[in-house]
């Protein structure tokens, strides 16, 4: 018998089972599965592992999907799926609905002290000799010249960089500073051609003469998105708190926040390699796909690239988000400080898009409409509580 | 983690990582056995995730298991006899060949779905009692592990571990009572340990 089922199995290995066979097995599968299953154990034991290198990042992936079987996202009322995917529609038809007019507000029953106004075009530079110029007070066409470095405000009020000598630069080793506040975001091209967009509370530092330099390394903190020019003779690199990503030419979106305890990173186009500072952990992403990183290790998965880079976009985009989490980009954003009268604020979630150029009452007024928190604004502090 | 004893311990309580390092030791045997078995590439990763599936919905049970090697390979084997029924249900179908089969409409119960769990999981975790649902949701969702829980709550270990035990058991409850089944067929147990060779 055993040899038989072995037999058949072989045939099943290679594919060439006949139809008689196939029944056969089939109904030695119903009526003796412990049998099959002794000999598919029996070959497995005896089976050697082939050298290969497995695909970490796709396995990687399967394994989260594994591990996600059992989790579940808080929600902040107990709903059957279908309820859930109601009010997920809902989310979302209000946001595009805001979007586009002023939905009739419910009745204000809390206090607006002060409008906070939304941030907008801010950024201090701070040049190789430690001279800082605050970018939003300069005028547009302004000029500053620098070793051979020409820095411009243009008409559409961000900077250009142009190493008007890249073939003696004298500007070797020297590094300027982007700083955007809470409240600002700043847009720069860098003297190769790279593009960036850095949001609020953020920082930037890079060689002045990037264009020559051997290795393009920046260093960001905060939340930046990169169009980086294609040099395959000069890699770029962007070094954050917990990583270092290698770019060839591409863009991508890195968040590294002091106050956040991982580093996200997203790629739209192109190809990027992340390492670990603090673990050994490394990554190579393609297009689509994100890479999660905390103290211990990397995750990657594939995500809507949309998300990451819709602050750069003008709005803010929440999928499955969680209030606390919201309100930390909020805060940089307006530049106001966030507080909990109930601290189960924290935990609500919520989908959804709305626009970063409304003042703050408008925004918050989208998160109350479904009931589960209210807003107080004094000043530049915003009191959460539960409803 | 240093011993194989010490990384089962801490998947038992729900440590990630730990399973991670188990997956990905004993990944390069099972997906090359897989592939052999199955000579297609989704198959394998299917057969992979499945099994890997149970032996992380069963993890409370890693406790009581002397051969760890043996339980990997007996869930993936069961995997790859779930793949062999399929795979020949469907070329009997396309052939049209029509011997009546009782157990049809068993064949899909077999296959895991992960939307379809994750749906029931999110159920059955809501209607946990609350102190139950808060530890199970710190250790899952927040990734802790048995003793910051204990300290967060303010409460013993000892509740912490049976609490996650439970709801992990209430779990693997309703999702039988919807037709999936998280043990091995009886007949496996009754069957006498294998000869590890």
């Amino acid at each position: 018998m055993e040899n038989r089922v072995q037999y058949l199995l072989d045939r099943f290995k290679e594919n060439q089972l006949t139809a008689v066979e196939k029944t056969e097995l089939l109904v030695l599968s119903d009526r003796f599965p412990e049998l099959l299953q002794y000999e598919i154990m029996e070959e497995l034991l005896q089976h050697k592992a082939v050298q290969e290198e497995p695909d970490h990042r796709r396995w990687q992936s399967l394994l989260e999907r594994v591990l996600d079987a059992d989790r579940v996202p808080v929600i902040h009322k107990a709903v059957s799926y279908q309820l859930l995917k109601w009010s997920v529609a809902a989310a979302i038809l209000l946001a595009t609905a805001f979007s586009f007019y002023f939905v009739n507000q419910p009745q204000d029953h809390h206090e607006i002290i002060a409008d906070v106004v939304p941030g907008g075009k801010k950024a201090i530079l701070t040049l190789a000799d430690g001279t800082k110029i605050a970018l939003s007070d300069i005028k547009n066409g302004s000029v500053i010249r620098q070793n051979g470095i020409k820095i411009a405000k243009t008409a559409d009020g961000h900077l250009v960089y142009t190493d008007e000598n890249p073939v003696a630069s004298t500007a070797a080793g020297q590094y300027n500073t982007i700083s955007t506040p809470k409240g600002g975001e700043w847009e720069l091209r860098l003297a190769d051609g790279s593009t960036v967009w850095l949001n609020s509370a953020s920082s930037l530092t890079y060689p002045s003469n990037i264009a020559t330099a051997s290795l393009r390394k920046v260093t960001l903190q905060g939340e930046a998105y990169f169009e980086v020019a294609k040099n395959k003779v000069h890699p770029f690199i962007v070094e954050s708190r917990q990583q270092s990503l290698e770019v060839l030419g591409t863009h991508f979106n890195v968040n590294s926040y002091p106050d956040e305890e991982i580093t996200r990173t997203t790629l739209l186009e192109g190809s990027v390699k992340i390492a670990g500072i603090l673990h050994p952990g490394s990554a190579i992403l393609k297009p689509g796909q994100q890479a999660v990183m905390n103290t211990s290790a990397i995750t990657v998965s594939q995500v809507n690239p949309d998300e990451s880079i819709a602050w750069k976009n003008g709005y803010f985009m929440f999928n499955n988000e969680r209030q606390e989490s919201i309100m930390r980009k909020i805060a940089r954003w307006y530049n106001v400080e966030v507080e909990y009268a109930d601290p189960a604020a924290k935990e609500v979630m919520y989908y959804g898009t709305v626009s970063r150029f409304e003042k703050i009452s408008k925004v918050l007024r989208k998160f109350e409409q479904t009931g589960e928190v209210r807003f107080e604004i004094k000043a530049n502090k915003v009191t959460v509580y539960k409803e | 983690m240093h011993t194989e004893r010490e990384l089962i311990k801490a998947i038992v309580e729900g440590n990630e990582q730990a399973f991670s390092k188990l997956f990905f030791q004993y990944l390069p045997v099972l997906k090359s056995f897989a592939f052999k078995f199955s000579r297609s590439e989704h198959a394998t990763e299917e057969i992979i995730q499945d099994a890997f599936v149970r032996i992380w919905l069963n993890r409370d049970k890693l406790d009581q298991v002397h051969n760890v090697r043996a339980y990997l390979y007996k869930y993936v084997s069961n995997e790859c006899l779930s793949h062999l029924r399929k795979r020949l249900n469907e070329e009997k179908l396309i052939s049209k060949l029509s011997i009546h089969h009782p157990k049809d409409s068993n064949i899909t119960d077999e296959l895991i779905q992960l939307n379809e769990i994750n749906r029931i999981v999110a159920s059955a975790v809501n209607k946990l009692p609350s102190q139950r649902k808060k530890i199970y949701q710190l250790s899952r969702n927040e990734g802790k592990n048995i003793p910051q829980i204990a300290e967060c709550l303010g409460i013993s270990q000892h509740t912490v571990k049976n609490a996650l035990v439970i709801a992990l058991k209430t779990i693997r409850g309703e999702l039988e009572l919807n037709g999936i089944t998280f043990i091995l067929p009886l007949l496996m147990l009754f069957f006498k340990e294998f000869k590890i060779k």
